[in-house]
């Protein structure tokens, strides 16, 4: 079997001085979708976060490899247009930038990289609608400001806009599904499920199995206390939802929390 | 260095006395050359502004000192080519429908087509205009204020006018193209006093883009005085871009006199100089009136851009709306004072006025002091002022996209000064002021 794209080795990671990730090791693939569970403050978003390199998270030790290059030390940019993607829980509003404008200019920065010259306006335009179809987005969606006065479900189709149109070789969803009515998830599952294959790996990480029947992961890991506890099939996700997250929990973690 | 004016001084330098005016206004026809001359008694008798004055406690007035400077001597330097390369340089190569240039206060191109003529509209130079539209000029200047009631700077405008424009728009006449002027000075350590008197008649419509600029090895001073006349009706779409070169001063002076029912959508510009302040009045003369306000300004370097706004609603059912935003890097400062006044019988007057800063370095500086004078009952009025820094969540988002550091800032400015364009009403006026101020934010 090949090299897994992404390795994740005995992450540790603290925020403001206090450790949040204590050893966290992860693998994988394209084509593959892993899902990470976990109760609140379990360590899911700070994963997500420092994967992204968000400058408020410290990398105490351990290694993260993209495509077999150590991204540890590159900026999120760097790390963006080498093909890794966040959609994030809570994404930015950035007024008086619209979204056409936006993706326009990530997408050119990953074509620069690449040796490519800008996209020319007509193929832009009729790439993003193509994706704006696909999530049911009306055409008037791509001159609003970016994450402005979006709806909860807006701003979770933005970022999956975001990653149908980047297309990224590793993408992190954090709690994608929260805040979604019922038909936002669909839409989103749909959109996410349409750019699922053999060129992409997913990170899905959720509170909730509700996303998990929406989106079928191929593996599923309980994050607890910013330690995986228990790794395995798609059936775990399921016992999850009927025993919840307490059986889990070590004691040594559950006094940790307390 | 200026060491900071406490005493109030009336004497003019020897370059600005009765010697200068009679050559600035050899060519004028006499009732300009006694309007100057009463200006010019006036200019004596007032004294120069000092630090302990409120609008100037933030500004120093005495970098603005009149001594280090001649007047301009128009003609040598006001060639066509001169003309088409400050064109170039201020980004106007696509609006030469109508045009007009001057050059170190001379005029130096003028393109219009006959159809403006034969509407009967005026587009011409100062000079030309006091020479065959004598009359019309003379009343419409300062809206015909007595020179006796100018300040200091502005009766030195009137006294020294070295060159300007006069627009004027018959009643009823709609001008579509929009009407560019362009004043630019190349020389050194000259005082240019340039004067813009626009004036739309009752019900007419025009659109007209105004350009000062300059270039960085220019020096000295410019002072500008512009009024713009809207009569009932009338709709005026003005942009004034403030391009001058990194070493001249700047002091202005504009005037909104809009009358019954006039839709009014002014906006501002601030870019270059120095050092700069700008006076800003509105007044609301009649009911019905619409007037939008919007001010962007950009500071790097030691810049200084002084901004003062008077909101004037002197009659009711009226709006005016002001927004101005700005950005500073480096060590620039900027300042803005604004203030509303509703007179008394201003009843069901809306105003708003808004001031918003954004600091892109830890040793730019900014003040903003909104105020209001509300002497009517039945009124809505907002004012506001706030200054910020790039939010570091919005940058690791952009960041997040591959997009480079500096991209990302660049986006987040650009998207700050968004609201003020989409104030804009022209295209191309909206488009313009975009464009020029995008070339001017290297960050």
């Amino acid at each position: 079997m090949s090299q897994p794209d992404l390795i994740v080795k005995d992450l540790q990671v603290s925020v403001d001085g206090k450790p949040i990730l204590k050893g966290l090791s992860l693998e994988v693939r394209k084509g593959e979708v892993h899902a990470i569970m976990g109760p609140n403050g379990s360590g899911k978003s700070t994963l997500a976060n420092a994967l992204m390199g968000h400058p408020k998270y410290t990398v105490d030790s351990g290694q993260m490899l993209l495509a077999g290059e150590d991204i540890g030390e590159l900026e999120a940019d760097e790390r963006s247009r080498k093909g890794l993607f966040l959609a994030f829980q809570y994404p930015t509003a950035i007024p008086g930038v619209s979204v056409a404008n936006f993706l326009r200019t990530s997408l050119n920065a990953r074509r620069k990289e690449q040796g490519e010259g800008p996209i020319p306006v007509k193929e832009f335009r009729t790439l993003m609608r193509s994706h704006m179809a696909t999530l049911k987005m009306d055409d008037s969606f791509a001159g609003r400001y970016l994450n402005e006065g979006f709806s909860g479900g807006e701003k979770k189709r933005a970022e999956i806009l975001q990653m149908s149109v980047l297309k990224p070789q590793i993408a992190v969803l954090d709690e994608t599904d929260s805040g979604l009515d019922i038909d936002a998830l669909r839409v989103v599952s749909d959109g996410v499920n349409a750019l699922r294959g053999p060129d992409l790996g997913i990170v899905l990480i959720t509170h909730y199995q509700r996303l998990l029947n929406y989106i079928k992961p191929d593996f599923v890991h309980v994050l607890v206390a910013g330690r995986l506890v228990r790794s395995g099939g798609p059936e775990l996700a399921l016992e999850l939802e009927e025993k919840g997250y307490d059986w889990l929990i070590e004691p040594e973690a559950a006094n940790t929390q307390a | 260095m200026a060491t900071p004016t406490l005493e109030k001084t009336t004497a003019l330098p020897a370059s600005f006395g009765a010697e200068a005016l009679g050559a600035v206004a050899a060519s004028d026809p006499d009732w300009l050359k006694q309007l100057r001359a009463e200006a010019l008694v006036r200019a004596e008798a007032t004294a120069f502004p000092t630090l302990n004055d409120e609008a100037w406690r933030r500004t120093n007035p005495s970098r603005f000192r009149l001594d280090p400077f001649t007047l301009p001597r128009p003609g040598a330097s006001a060639t066509p080519q001169a003309a088409m390369a400050a064109v170039a340089a201020a980004g106007l190569p696509e609006l030469r429908e109508a045009l007009l240039v001057t050059v170190d206060g001379a005029l130096a191109h003028h393109d219009a087509q006959a159809g403006l003529a034969e509407a009967g509209v005026i587009f011409t130079d100062f000079a030309t205009a006091a020479r065959s539209h004598g009359e019309a000029l003379r009343k419409d200047l300062f809206h015909g204020a007595s020179m006796d009631t100018l300040d200091r700077w502005s009766a030195l405008n009137a006294a020294f006018t070295t060159s300007g424009a006069y627009i004027r728009v018959p009643k009823n006449i709609v001008v579509e193209q929009p009407l560019v002027v362009l004043h630019h000075l190349q020389g050194t350590d000259c005082a240019a006093f340039l004067h813009t008197v626009i004036h739309v008649e009752a019900g007419a419509s025009v659109t007209v883009l105004e350009v000062t600029s300059g270039t960085d090895q220019a020096t000295g001073l410019v002072h500008s005085a512009v009024d713009v006349i809207a009569g009932a009706g009338s709709n005026v779409r003005y942009l004034r871009m403030q391009e001058l070169g990194v070493k001249t001063l700047h002091l202005s002076r504009e005037r909104l006199y809009a009358h019954r029912d006039s839709q009014v959508d002014w906006s501002w510009g601030a870019l270059g100089s120095a050092m700069a302040k700008s006076d800003m009045e509105a007044n609301l003369l009649g009911e019905g009136i619409h007037a939008m306000i919007s001010g962007f300004y950009h500071g790097e370097g030691t810049q200084h851009l002084d901004h003062h706004t008077f909101q004037n609603h002197e009659k009711g059912n009226t709006i005016s709306d002001l927004l101005y935003k700005g950005s500073l890097t480096g060590r620039a400062r900027s300042v803005y004072m604004g203030l509303i006044k509703i007179h008394k019988e201003a009843q069901r007057s809306d105003a708003y006025q808004a001031n918003r800063n954004l600091l892109l370095s830890s040793t730019a500086r900014t003040d903003s002091i909104p105020s209001l004078e509300i002497e009517a009952n039945d009124v809505r009025c907002t004012h506001g002022a706030t200054m910020g820094q790039i939010d570091e969540e919005q940058l690791f988002y952009l960041r997040a996209r591959g997009i480079t550091r500096a991209e990302a800032v660049r986006l987040i400015v650009e998207g700050f000064y968004e609201p003020v364009f989409d104030r804009i009403g022209s295209e191309t006026l909206r488009s313009h002021a975009r464009t020029r101020l995008e070339r001017r934010v290297k960050v």
